[in-house]
């Protein structure tokens, strides 16, 4: 008796990656663009140009960055005037995409200086400090009496540690 | 001869439309995340621990080094001043800022005096890139103390600056 054998199906079950790869860019896409429509700690600003700035590689060091920009569309600037001489500027300071006025920005540091206070009271101070750093980003046209309510406030709520940001004169 | 043959000699296949997908995918990709980023860098400038509160003692003895800057409001320009002498207005005012602040350095340095404080006495409406100008100036002598004048804090009424001179 003559057996008949079926001819062997071939089938292919190697996955197809391309259109997984595909679909993993897209997602990555996704997720890129979702992420950057989250609040950013720096503001959108022109920083003053500085030849022996330092580079910043505080890493990982507790910080709050307090940014002055300018927006003369805004309903409630920091402070009501820029000024003589600089009517209709409306500057701004905002902390984490939020702003504020002297009272909230006081309110704030002094919470975030809490955070990160010196276990021991500092003899020179006569009180505790903070270990926090402050970053003080503050537009190259910012009038300097913001900068100057900022500091101020700053070092009333113990936070010693202020940094003013800077740009290196070879940046795009 | 290698690329010479037919189509159907060539067992393997290449899907050229998913590789181009996956290209645009790349390009789409980099295209998003790439950003003229401006190099920012910092300078440290940590607050006097004892001093700044109201009882702030004055001393009769002036040791430091002071730029006062003021602000024309009319001409809305800067006015640097070193001591009582008016500085030029300008790069060139820079110029001759550094220059005036080097010889004073090197005076105190010379009084044995090396951690002489520079200290910035700057009118409200400055621009902060007037002010930051003479940090920079501040280091690139190597000034260890760079302090901020601190004033009382309330708006001026009018500029502090002297006047325009009349043409």
């Amino acid at each position: 008796m003559t057996k008949h054998k079926m001819p062997p199906v071939k089938e292919d079950i190697s996955p197809n990656l391309v259109p997984m790869i595909d679909i993993m860019f897209l997602l990555l896409l996704f997720f890129m663009l979702g992420a950057d429509m989250a609040v950013r700690e720096s503001a959108n600003l022109l920083l003053p140009q500085a030849s022996k700035v330092k580079a910043d590689d505080s890493y990982g060091a507790p910080t709050t960055t307090v940014n002055i920009h300018r927006d003369d569309d805004a309903e409630t600037p920091f402070l009501p005037s820029a000024g003589p001489g600089r009517e209709g500027e409306k500057w701004l300071v905002s902390v984490s995409g939020i702003d504020h006025t002297p009272e909230t920005l006081k309110t704030l540091l002094q919470a975030h200086a809490e955070e990160n206070l010196q276990s021991e009271i500092d003899p020179a101070a006569g009180k505790k400090l903070s270990d926090r750093v402050l970053l003080v980003r503050a537009d190259r046209g910012a009038p300097y009496g913001f900068v100057q309510r900022v500091i101020e406030a700053a070092g009333l709520a113990g936070l010693y540690k202020v940094e003013v940001a800077a740009a290196e004169p070879s940046g795009i | 001869m290698a690329g010479g043959g037919e189509a159907e000699d060539n067992p393997v296949n290449i899907n050229v439309v998913a590789m181009v997908d996956i290209i645009f995918c790349l390009c789409v990709f980099f295209m998003c995340s790439f950003k003229f980023k401006q190099l920012e860098g910092k300078f440290q400038s940590w607050l006097p621990k004892n001093k700044g509160d109201s009882q702030t003692s004055v001393s009769d003895e002036v040791k430091e080094i002071r730029v006062a800057m003021l602000w024309d409001a009319n001409r809305k320009v800067p006015v640097r001043m070193f001591g009582h002498k008016t500085v030029a207005e300008g790069p060139e005012g820079i110029k001759e800022l550094e220059t005036l602040i080097r010889g004073a350095y090197e005076d105190w340095q010379r009084k044995g005096e090396p951690d002489i404080p520079l200290i910035i006495d700057g009118d409200y409406p400055l621009p902060w890139d007037e002010v930051m100008a003479v940090v920079n100036i501040g280091k690139v002598l190597e000034i260890k103390n760079i302090e901020f004048a601190m004033g009382p804090g309330s708006l001026p009424t009018q500029s502090s600056a002297p006047a325009a001179p009349q043409k």
